[in-house]
């Protein structure tokens, strides 16, 4: 029971193929409460088609998804945003005709049925705590890194209890990156359970409690950053049989 | 700068329901023909803000007209409630067929809609005659209003104030962020708890209701119905090609549009009585390539690099 009560998300055997192509197999992954998750592998891994499968864009070919108990593989995407899993996207996805302020916005009012005022309010608020100024800017204005803080004040203004970030780190400098960090471990102190795609090392090193290396959709290892980093097997799938 | 707008809107609207008072029958015949495609325009423009391009006007303009029509020679009661069934009828059979439907999207969806006209225009002459009329229509026994010009004027009038609040009401409440999301990125919107689905059938019934509404009235303002007539094409190129002049995406493009090629037409139909449509063409070619954006656009632009 405690065991259970423990993992907000769960997967049992997920499986997901395109046609010939199998991009995930029988994983089995476990979010904790309150945890940084990193999930990392070489490219073609299976990770964003995990997160896809996760956040309801596709459907899993087979297996469960377990979300606070129940069964939530059926649900169409926009539920899913309803009940709290929230995500960005690893090539930033802006709403080109609307500005900041109104892209954050769309989360508050209607994932969380929000009136337009409340919405503006809450939207406000979360932007205020991503750091992001100037709100009535339209998004073709804003830099890489406020594009990516936009997108993840999206997800917040949904008030998820999960939040999926898709190599939030890419195209962005390293202090760029320091920030964002700190943000995350901010947003963690909030109660919500993050689950972070990420190719660079020193981020997923620091950041997270816990790692899932996938290699052609499977789980290949899992634990913390410092014991799977020496894994042979770790190694070999990013480096190649020589390395 | 929010006052003075107030003001032009409300002399805009004053002027305009004045207008019998001070306009000769001809004037007041032009200018209700071009409110009408207004509307039809407007609402056009409606559906195409959530990213949804439609060439089926002319389907849902003629199904009101024919529901209005035929609930007129059956029961004989008031006109104005056989327009508003006319409306009511389209609303019901967009419904249906937005169900069906709205989960296609872009040129696969236009496609259908193009096809539905011409579904309805067959389905339609080839009821039995006591119903439809058959090929030849129905000729009503009187036109609405006894035909008075004045009432007439605005009855199309109301109509168009009906759309034009309903499309500022898209434009200016949370209906503007469902559409747009939907129209920028459909993953993004389904990601922020959007049902794209949902959202997209009320949208096509709310639109096509107002083209079988103006339909309607159509029908009741001339007095009859044909299948040819009132589902010609021309019901659904002639507003898109309003809207796109005038500026898609906005209340004001498709009015600015509607008046310029509405009064356009009008001159040119007496300028040369075959070949004004090959203008339009024209118009609508040259906008596309060098207006992308319509007039409304245009005067975005000059405006903003003062």
């Amino acid at each position: 029971m405690d065991m259970q009560d423990n993992v907000i998300l769960k997967t049992e055997k997920l499986s997901r193929h395109f046609w010939g192509l199998v991009a995930l197999t029988q994983v089995d992954i476990e979010l904790k409460r309150g945890e940084i998750l990193g999930i990392i592998g070489p490219n073609g891994a299976g990770k964003t088609t995990l997160i896809n499968v996760l956040t309801g864009l596709f459907p899993p070919t087979e297996g469960r998804i377990i979300y606070e108990g129940k069964d939530i593989s059926a649900l169409p995407a926009h539920i899913r945003s309803r009940i709290g899993i929230a995500r960005t996207f690893q090539i930033s996805r802006p709403l080109v005709d609307l500005t900041l302020l109104e892209n954050v916005m769309t989360g508050a009012l209607f994932a969380r049925g929000l009136t337009c005022p409340q919405a503006i309010k809450k939207a406000s608020d979360v932007c205020g705590f991503m750091g992001l100024q100037d709100l009535d800017k339209p998004v073709s204005k804003l830099t890489a890194l406020e594009i990516k803080k936009m997108e993840v004040a999206r997800a917040l203004s949904t008030d998820p209890k999960i939040l999926m970030l898709d190599e939030l780190m890419a195209g962005i400098s390293s202090d760029e990156a320091d920030e964002m960090m700190d943000l995350i471990n901010k947003i963690r102190g909030q109660g919500i359970s993050i689950c972070v795609i990420e190719h660079v090392m020193r981020v997923i090193a620091a950041l997270t409690d816990r790692v899932i290396v996938l290699d052609w959709g499977r789980t290949l290892a899992e634990g913390p950053y410092a014991e799977v980093s020496h894994n042979p097997m770790v190694i070999k799938a990013y480096l190649g049989e020589d390395a | 700068m929010k006052i003075w707008k107030a003001f032009v809107i409300a002399a805009l609207f004053l002027a305009a329901a004045s207008l019998p008072f001070y306009t000769g029958t001809y004037l007041l015949h032009t200018i209700y023909i071009i409110m009408m495609y207004m509307s039809l325009a407007i609402s056009w423009d409606m559906l195409l803000r959530a990213g949804q391009l439609s060439f089926g006007i002319a389907g849902l303009f003629g199904i009101g007209g024919y529901a209005a029509t035929m609930l007129q020679v059956f029961t004989n009661i008031n006109p104005l409630i056989c327009i508003l069934f006319g409306a009511i009828m389209a609303g019901l059979i967009s419904l249906l067929i937005g169900l069906a439907t709205l989960r296609l999207r872009g040129i696969y969806f236009a496609i259908i809609t193009l096809a539905m006209a011409e579904i309805f225009r067959v389905i339609i002459r080839n009821l039995p005659d006591t119903w439809t009329g058959g090929a030849m229509g129905i000729v009503l026994n009187n036109a609405i209003f006894n035909g008075d010009v004045k009432q007439t004027y605005w009855l199309v009038f109301g109509i168009l104030l009906i759309t034009i609040v309903l499309s500022e009401v898209f434009n200016k409440s949370r209906i503007h962020f469902a559409i747009t999301s939907i129209r920028n990125d459909e993953i993004v919107a389904m990601s922020s708890g959007i049902d794209i689905f949902k959202w997209l059938v009320v949208i096509f019934v709310i639109t096509s209701t107002l083209q079988g509404l103006v339909g309607a009235a159509y029908t009741e303002i001339y007095g009859s119905v044909n299948p040819d007539a009132n589902f010609s094409v021309h019901y659904s190129l002639l507003p898109l090609a309003m809207a796109l002049l005038g500026g898609i995406r906005s209340t004001w493009g498709p009015v600015i549009g509607a008046i310029v090629l509405g009064l356009a037409g009008e001159y040119l139909k007496l300028l040369m009585p075959y070949g004004y449509l090959i203008i339009y063409g024209l118009i609508i070619i040259l906008v596309i390539l060098f207006l992308p954006d319509g007039i409304m656009g245009l005067i975005k632009k000059l405006t903003q690099k003062k």
